[in-house]
């Protein structure tokens, strides 16, 4: 159901630049904790229920996955699927919000109201596009084929993540450089880390529009959700943990690296990694814009943080230039360092020098042919980081995580 | 002979400088917003137990042996169960479980909004650990 205005019966729109619920109809504004709905009065006795429970038996495969809503304003036929909290109805296009029917326990305890607006978040991506030397020019003029506020759902995770790693690095012994072992075993604790429980958006993506600022949540008002769509948590503990796992670890094997002084070239090469979730978890939804434009017939999908307006996307590039300019550059260079090579090499080559001298001259060699290999291997990976973050913006599933709404 | 592996090592050097170059502008160019919060933003906090520094394979497999299965830990939630808020009797007989002494006040650190106000979500779940 939707929000109504008390003057005019026309819903109310929640508006991220004023934090009002306005109506457009009569210009009324309203603080959404201001606001009496009938939807707030939650069935606290409740105990919380699967899907299937709440809308009813869904071992039907042969129906679709969707429930359908009576449009408070225009009456019309709302379609949302299973996790779905809040949409826009296809015929009026008044915001409608599905919370009602969840019990208490899967509803959020915390929000964090969209603050950057549709027009901002489009303004943003925008000139973050247009910075890009190898963006094509259709991208920097993109058009937008769909602006979607979303609410995510997150569990914000408490726990105690406990490992021992072996470290291999490189030690310099005189002027050799040898290979030796570090062992750090501990434990890291953290207060807070957002883990996204909707299954239909990725780990990748969600942890990429991070970090969001969790003082500025607010307990939870179903009228911030007026305007926007939202989904409901649909992930198991199982799910929760291997994602906190995974970020913990991350960031446990940065921590042990660092702490390794007077070594190079570190990797961890053992660990054993374990975690303890706290299952008193806070369940909350973070803002974030989702913005579609077509390239090439393929839909890419930038997102948007709805509270700091950070930029998330990996966009196609300009393949012919990006090769003629490493070409070009390859050749420049190439020369540039042929001459000094061949000023240089000759010494190493001439045979009037003892036999240790030769010795280090063979080290520098074999440095550089080290060095030109890290070079490579960087540069691959880095283009290989670019792809994966491409392959993430034209990822299907994410565009139909935003698509497959009703509006 | 010295003009050929003058020319091999030039064209390795070239081309790994410039793949490097090239990468680093185009990561900079159309990978965009790749990052997210830190150690300091999350109130992350390491605690290193058991070092050894700068020893042979065998003696960091040896440390590694006995401390990974020393530090292994486990909760026991339901694996395949949603997640859902806990009730308040839950909570209550959460906290009446947790040991005693167990409170560990947080680390707001970098945040800038809230530092006189504790969130109540913060205070929540102090008593687990």
């Amino acid at each position: 159901m939707a929000t109504l205005c008390k003057n005019c019966s026309h819903a109310l729109v929640f508006n991220p630049a004023t934090q009002l619920l306005e109506c457009s109809a009569c210009g009324s504004m309203f603080r959404p904790e201001e606001v009496e709905a009938e939807s707030k009065e939650y069935r606290e006795d409740l105990k919380a229920e699967a899907a299937g429970e709440v809308y009813g038996d869904k071992e039907d495969k042969s129906l679709m996955d969707c429930y359908v809503y009576t449009c408070s304003e225009c009456g019309g036929e709302i379609i949302v699927n299973g996790t779905e909290a809040s949409t826009t109805c296809v015929y009026c296009g008044n915001p409608n919000v599905v919370f009602s029917r969840i019990s208490r326990q899967k509803r959020p305890e915390f929000i964090m109201p969209f603050s950057v607006s549709k027009e901002r978040a489009i303004e943003l991506a925008r000139n973050a596009v247009k910075k890009g030397v190898f963006v094509p020019r259709e991208i920097k003029n993109f058009s937008v084929d769909c602006c979607r506020g979303i609410y995510l759902p997150y569990w914000i995770v408490k726990a105690k993540y406990a490992d021992s790693v072996v470290i291999k690095g490189q030690v310099k012994s005189g002027k050799n450089s040898v290979t030796k072992y570090f062992g750090r075993s501990g434990t890291l604790d953290f207060d807070n880390l957002p883990i996204d429980a909707s299954k239909a958006l990725s780990d990748e993506s969600s942890a990429k529009l991070e970090p969001y600022n969790l003082f500025k949540m607010k307990p939870f008002d179903e009228d911030y959700l007026s305007g926007f769509y939202s989904n409901v948590s649909d992930v198991t503990y199982s799910d929760v943990r291997s994602a906190a796992l995974l970020r913990a670890q991350e960031f446990f094997n940065e921590e042990a690296i660092n702490d390794v002084k007077n070594a190079s070239a570190k990797e961890v090469i053992s660990s054993c990694p374990s975690i303890k979730v706290d299952p008193d978890m806070v369940y909350a939804m973070l803002p974030a814009w989702f913005i579609t434009f077509n390239y090439k017939g393929k839909h890419n999908t930038i997102l948007v943080n709805g509270d700091s307006g950070k930029v998330v996307c990996g966009l196609p590039w300009k393949k012919v230039l990006f090769y003629c300019l490493l070409i070009g550059v390859g050749i420049a260079l190439t020369v540039a360092a042929y001459f000094v090579f061949k000023a240089t090499l000759p010494v190493f080559f001439s045979g009037s020098r003892s036999s240790s001298s030769s010795r280090s001259e063979g080290r520098i060699i074999a440095l550089l042919i080290a060095g030109i290999v890290a070079l490579f291997s960087t540069g691959i990976r880095k283009v290989i980081k670019v792809i994966k973050s491409i392959n993430l913006t034209q990822d299907k599933e994410m565009f139909n995580f935003m698509k497959k709404r009703q509006g | 002979m010295v003009d050929f592996f003058a020319g091999l090592l030039a064209l390795g050097f070239g081309f790994g400088l410039a793949s490097w170059i090239c990468s680093k502008a185009l990561d900079r160019s159309n990978n965009i917003g790749d990052s997210h919060g830190d150690c300091k933003t999350y109130s992350f906090e390491t605690t290193f137990t058991q070092k050894c520094s700068g020893v042979s394979r065998s003696d960091g497999m040896a440390f590694f042996d006995i401390y990974a299965s020393k530090k292994i830990i486990s909760d026991d939630v339901d694996d395949k169960a949603q997640v859902r808020r806990l009730t308040q009797e839950e909570r209550k007989q959460k906290a009446r479980q947790a040991p005693r002494g167990a409170y560990v006040s947080r680390n707001t650190d970098g945040y800038t909004a809230g530092k006189d106000k504790i969130p109540e979500w913060v205070k929540r779940t102090d008593k687990y650990f």
